[in-house]
């Protein structure tokens, strides 16, 4: 057993919108969707990321830029090699008959379960048109931006009862601000359908010993990503509060602010 | 392994009393091994730990090194997280919960002069800690442990001697097994007032470097190294401690399995930390752990755990 990155050569950055950038990787990744790898920038850092593409002889991972590390890899030549540890976690159970709700970047994770069932209904919410994702690549998108920039103004939330309520879906898989996929679980739960949920917290060691994306007794490196209805039930931290860098337990709100280029972390005191 | 055979009168029991605290088996989560909030901390007591130990807190918030962090390799792990901690004023409020634990929580301490690690512990002792560990002995997280000179004899009594005025509690120093003078430092730990030692830190540093991008893998570059490459060396020195000190040792470092907690404690282990166990086996590894124990003694007529620490002493 042992946890050590493969390297991989950056073939190109493609743009996906204000601020977010696809990375391709030449090479094969074994990967179920929902799952995530722990990316090794040299020198720089690393990050837990879904892998948003898989083809034959290349992958993609989907970067939002937020801070310093997201911010440089962004901006990284192609022809760099980057260190990609895993896949670790649990992913979605997949099932033919479900939706997609998916808000900001949260798109990249489920876009996998969009590329396996090109049918299945996706809502998609953006603050703006410029930040909207995958545009082109899921034409079918039912869109939702925060100023009604781009498809309907609103959140897609509110369109998820009528889509329930319509039958015939008895999933729902979600990824975005825990606060929107907190919302989706509610409209779950009043109408007795399923949800899997693919949380996102701070990680350091990735593969279930050093503590840090402890979600109540959970880790969202191991027993998740994905949860579903049964555990979210449970999961009191699920909506409510998650671990700084430094081990501090936050709201979810002061979780999304941390560690950005306007928020950064606190170094500590050189010694 | 055979069915115990009750019948011939051997009963085997993990209870051990350490310091004063009663354990119903050996097992002790290793600081820096899950151990960052009460939640985690139930699950790990609820899947058969004896005890638990948190994550390291000293008095000011660090965000600890950049990931990567920690990493493993084909015979154990390798960590530079660098001492994350809230800070002791909001440890206080997040291990409020801990005596909803089950079992003894040990509050891990840290600090970069002796003065700090009293100040830590006049801030969370007001929690229900069943005991204070003061690792002495990190090797790579500059201001603290052997980056600051902790691993010394004499800085290992002037700490032991701030914390014993401290507290009332059982206080476990923790030595690295890097330091040349190990028995001395077991010694002035015991000198300072120290009630136990735990054994061992991490071993090294250690490096290790991925060829494709020819850079270290660990973002500080170096890291402790633990897992079964740290258990023979762990062994060693929880057997040349027990020869030099009376106090109890807790002994740490690549136990896996419940052979390897029987060979430690007969070292001289009276207690047994488990941390990279939890990588190899799962959370699951203590009461595992604590079975194979028992069928153990049970194979071989020891009731009692007290029948077996040490005799590996001539």
């Amino acid at each position: 057993m042992v946890e050590l990155p493969r390297a991989f050569r950056v073939l190109s950055v493609e743009s996906e919108g204000e601020g977010v950038s696809s990375l391709w990787l030449d090479g094969r990744i074994e990967y179920a969707p929902g799952q995530f790898v722990m990316v090794w920038l040299p020198r720089e850092g690393g990050k837990p990321y879904a892998v948003s593409y898989r083809e034959e002889n290349r992958f993609a991972i989907t970067v939002k830029e937020r801070g310093p590390v997201s911010a440089m890899l962004a901006r990284i030549e192609p022809g760099t090699h980057i260190g990609v540890r895993g896949p670790y976690g649990r992913g979605f159970d997949l099932r033919e008959k479900g939706c997609i709700v998916a808000g900001s970047v949260g798109i990249a994770t489920v876009a996998a379960i969009k590329d396996m069932y090109p049918a299945m209904p996706l809502l998609i919410g953006a603050r703006t048109a410029a930040e909207l994702m995958y545009a082109e690549r899921f034409k079918d998108m039912r869109i939702f931006t925060d100023d009604g920039s781009a498809g309907a103004r609103g959140f897609p939330t509110e369109a998820l009862p009528g889509l329930l309520d319509g039958g015939g879906i008895e999933v729902v898989y979600t990824c975005g601000p825990e606060p929107m996929m907190a919302a989706v679980f509610r409209l779950c739960e009043e109408r007795n359908i399923e949800c899997q949920a693919s949380l996102e917290r701070y990680m350091k060691c990735g593969f279930g010993v050093c503590g840090q994306c402890a979600c109540d007794g959970l880790l969202v490196c191991q027993d998740g990503p994905v949860f579903g209805s049964g555990v979210l039930r449970k999961l009191g931290d699920f909506g409510e509060a998650a671990l700084r860098k430094d081990g501090r337990r936050v709201s979810v709100g002061e979780y999304a602010q941390a560690g950005s280029v306007q928020n950064p972390e606190p170094e500590d005191p050189a010694s | 392994m055979q069915v115990a055979d009750l019948s011939d009168g051997v009963d085997p029991s993990l209870a051990v009393n350490l310091c004063g605290v009663e354990l119903a088996n050996p097992t002790i989560l290793a600081s820096g091994i899950l151990g960052t909030c009460t939640g985690v901390l139930r699950r790990v007591a609820r899947n058969g730990a004896g005890a638990v130990t948190i994550k390291s807190i000293g008095m000011d918030p660090r965000s600890g090194h950049n990931n990567p962090t920690v990493i493993a390799f084909e015979a154990g792990l390798m960590n530079a997280v660098g001492y994350s901690n809230p800070g002791a004023e909001v440890a206080l409020e997040q291990f409020a919960g801990i005596d909803d634990v089950g079992v003894p929580v040990i509050g891990s301490v840290i600090g970069t002069e002796p003065d700090d690690f009293a100040r830590v512990i006049d801030i969370i002792g007001a929690l229900p800690f069943a005991a204070f560990e003061l690792p002495l002995s990190c090797p790579h997280t500059p201001g603290f442990g052997l980056l600051a000179g902790q691993g010394t004899p004499e800085a290992t009594e002037a700490i032991a001697k701030a914390v014993r005025k401290a507290t009332d509690k059982p206080v476990i120093v923790k030595v690295s097994p890097s330091v040349s003078r190990l028995g001395d430092v077991a010694r002035a730990a015991e000198a300072g007032g120290a009630d136990a030692i735990c054994a061992v830190n991490s071993l090294g540093p250690g490096m290790l470097v991925d060829i494709e991008t020819r850079q270290p893998i660990l973002d500080f570059k170096v890291g402790g190294v633990t897992g079964p490459a740290l258990r023979p060396i762990a062994l060693r020195c929880v057997y040349d401690i027990y020869e030099a000190v009376k106090i109890p040792i807790i002994g740490v470092g690549g136990i896996s399995t419940g052979r390897h907690a029987i060979e430690m404690m007969m070292v001289g282990a009276a207690a047994v930390g488990i941390g990279s166990g939890v990588y190899y086996e799962g959370v699951g590894v203590f009461g595992d752990v604590c079975r194979e124990m028992r069928g153990w003694m049970a194979d071989n007529g020891v009731s009692s755990l007290s029948e077996i620490v040490g005799v590996a002493h001539g």
